[in-house]
């Protein structure tokens, strides 16, 4: 009995050294600044994994900032194989021009207009989910687009007794768009479009088209970076289309982001790269092109 | 019985000697202050355009005894008015992923003895300045007011960015100047208990 009262006192005695001990390192401790340390993580947005809201035909993980406006001129020129003659593509040029304003950090809407079949577009862009780290960790952005297409050009069937109203000239696109910046230089997504056209030209052709996307970047210096581009489409399309994909590098110049690449494909819509590429990029049917993107800050 | 008679006394003994040591503890703690909210600016005017900045999350600890001062800003908490160029800030220049904060550790000179007395001080800091990687030393001067036992501090320096590491290139130079401007003020310290 009374050794267990002298453990117990021994025990008691013990944990009172040892806070006696704790708090003498606390008053010892060598940075100042450690006494109101913050030890939770806060919670850290992941924003940069590409230099601009387009890999280079489709949509990246990144949005317009809330009130900017992106004034964005793409060109996609001939076929490289034509040579001198032609300036290696460069003589015949088909462009779009387009607007891309941010309505919230999370909400993108945009037009634009091309001149290949005079087509208008329209799309809405939603980020869901941002990558974060820290206190909320979230792996990967997470971002929903839906967007219409309309060629304004005169166009007859293929047999040549239908003129196709507007309703027939219009199509949709739906896609999701995963993405993941693994560090400062590397950035992966997966995209899978869902398209539909209200009309197409031969029986045994879909009107609906599903494809998947997948971008990447790589970052070699602070403004400079490599960029692909690829996109598989599943479902019937014309004979003599193909997958486009695209290789091409950022340059980034403070309110500026030149976006030069080689690819298969003419179109800069969902519909026109996804359904109207009819080069092969392997057997050497490239072009030349860039989009060029100029950042307009509408605050105040 | 016999035997614990002793033992108690000398537990009592012991158990007096904890008392004290804790209680020599707490007083053994230094005076220091601290804010948490300090608000930090950086301006850098140019002949394109100014950049301007600025943070409120300044953390800064004083200790009143020795003169020593520490305090800290985290290099993502700057917002600017241009979102790109919060993000060329972030990503090209200061690098705020691989570098996430600016700390500066050093001594306060003619500093005051008493922080509750009222009464205006004008000051020297001087210490090192961490940032990009980057440690130099810097001296800068800081007026501290104190009001009805409240201290506040404002103190303006000037920083050179290729000091520290960070670079301009040669198409941004009509855009960012090398000088930037540095304001850092805090409204009222706290104790620090």
């Amino acid at each position: 009995m009374d050794n267990k009262t002298i453990n117990n006192r021994s025990r008691l005695l013990f944990f009172a050294f040892i806070f006696c001990a704790i708090s003498i390192a606390k008053a010892q401790e060598t940075s100042l600044l450690d006494a109101v340390a913050d030890t939770t993580p806060k919670v850290e947005k992941i924003s940069g994994a590409f230099k601009s809201s387009r890999v280079i035909h489709a949509h990246s993980i990144e949005m317009v900032h809330k009130n900017n406006l992106d004034f964005r001129i793409l060109h996609r020129f001939g076929l490289v194989s034509d040579g001198i003659k032609e300036l290696f593509g460069l003589d015949q040029a088909s462009m779009r021009m387009g607007f891309d304003y941010g309505l919230s950090d999370d909400f993108t809407v945009g037009v634009g207009r091309s001149t290949f079949k005079k087509e208008y577009d329209a799309f809405l862009k939603y980020r869901i989910l941002q990558q974060s780290t820290g206190d909320k960790k979230i792996p990967v952005s997470l971002i929903i687009t839906g967007g219409a297409m309309i060629r304004s050009i005169d166009e007859i069937s293929a047999d040549g007794v239908y003129k196709l109203q507007a309703g027939d000239k219009t199509s949709y696109y739906f896609q999701t768009i995963v993405g993941r910046k693994f560090n400062d230089k590397f950035s992966l997504q997966f995209s899978p479009i869902y398209l539909h056209m209200n009309y197409v030209d031969a029986k045994n052709l879909d009107n609906d088209l599903f494809a998947v996307g997948g971008g990447a970047r790589y970052k070699l210096s602070k403004h400079f970076a490599l960029t692909m581009d690829y996109h598989h489409v599943f479902g019937s399309r014309p004979t003599g289309t193909y997958d486009p994909l695209a290789i091409g590098v950022d340059i980034e110049t403070g309110g500026h982001v030149f976006q030069l690449h080689f690819s298969n494909a003419a179109g800069m819509n969902e519909r026109a790269f996804l359904y109207e590429t009819t080069d092969q990029f392997f057997k050497g049917e490239i072009r030349f092109g860039f989009n060029l993107s100029r950042m307009f800050n509408l605050n105040k | 019985m016999l035997v614990d008679l002793p033992a108690t006394k000398f537990y009592k003994m012991k158990r007096l000697f904890v008392l004290l040591l804790l209680l020599s503890n707490t007083v053994a703690h230094a005076q220091r202050y601290y804010t948490k909210t300090a608000k930090v600016t950086f301006f850098s005017a140019s002949t394109l355009e100014n950049i301007e900045a600025v943070n409120y999350q300044g953390v800064c600890v004083i200790d009143a005894t020795t003169q020593a001062i520490e305090c800290l800003v985290l290099m993502k908490g700057f917002e600017f008015k241009k979102a790109l160029m919060q993000e060329h800030f972030n990503e090209d220049y200061v690098e705020s992923s691989k570098y996430p904060k600016a700390e500066f550790k050093g001594s306060l000179k003619n500093a005051p003895k008493s922080w509750t007395t009222n009464g205006e001080y004008d000051v020297v800091a001087e210490g090192l300045l961490t940032m990009h990687g980057v440690s130099k030393k810097i001296s800068g001067t800081a007026h501290i007011s104190i009001k009805n036992g409240l201290a506040s501090a404002v103190s303006k320096f000037v920083l050179s960015l290729n000091e520290y590491n960070i670079k301009i290139p040669a198409a941004k130079k009509d855009n960012i100047n090398n000088a930037v401007q540095i304001s850092f003020v805090v409204n009222a310290f706290d104790v620090l208990k």
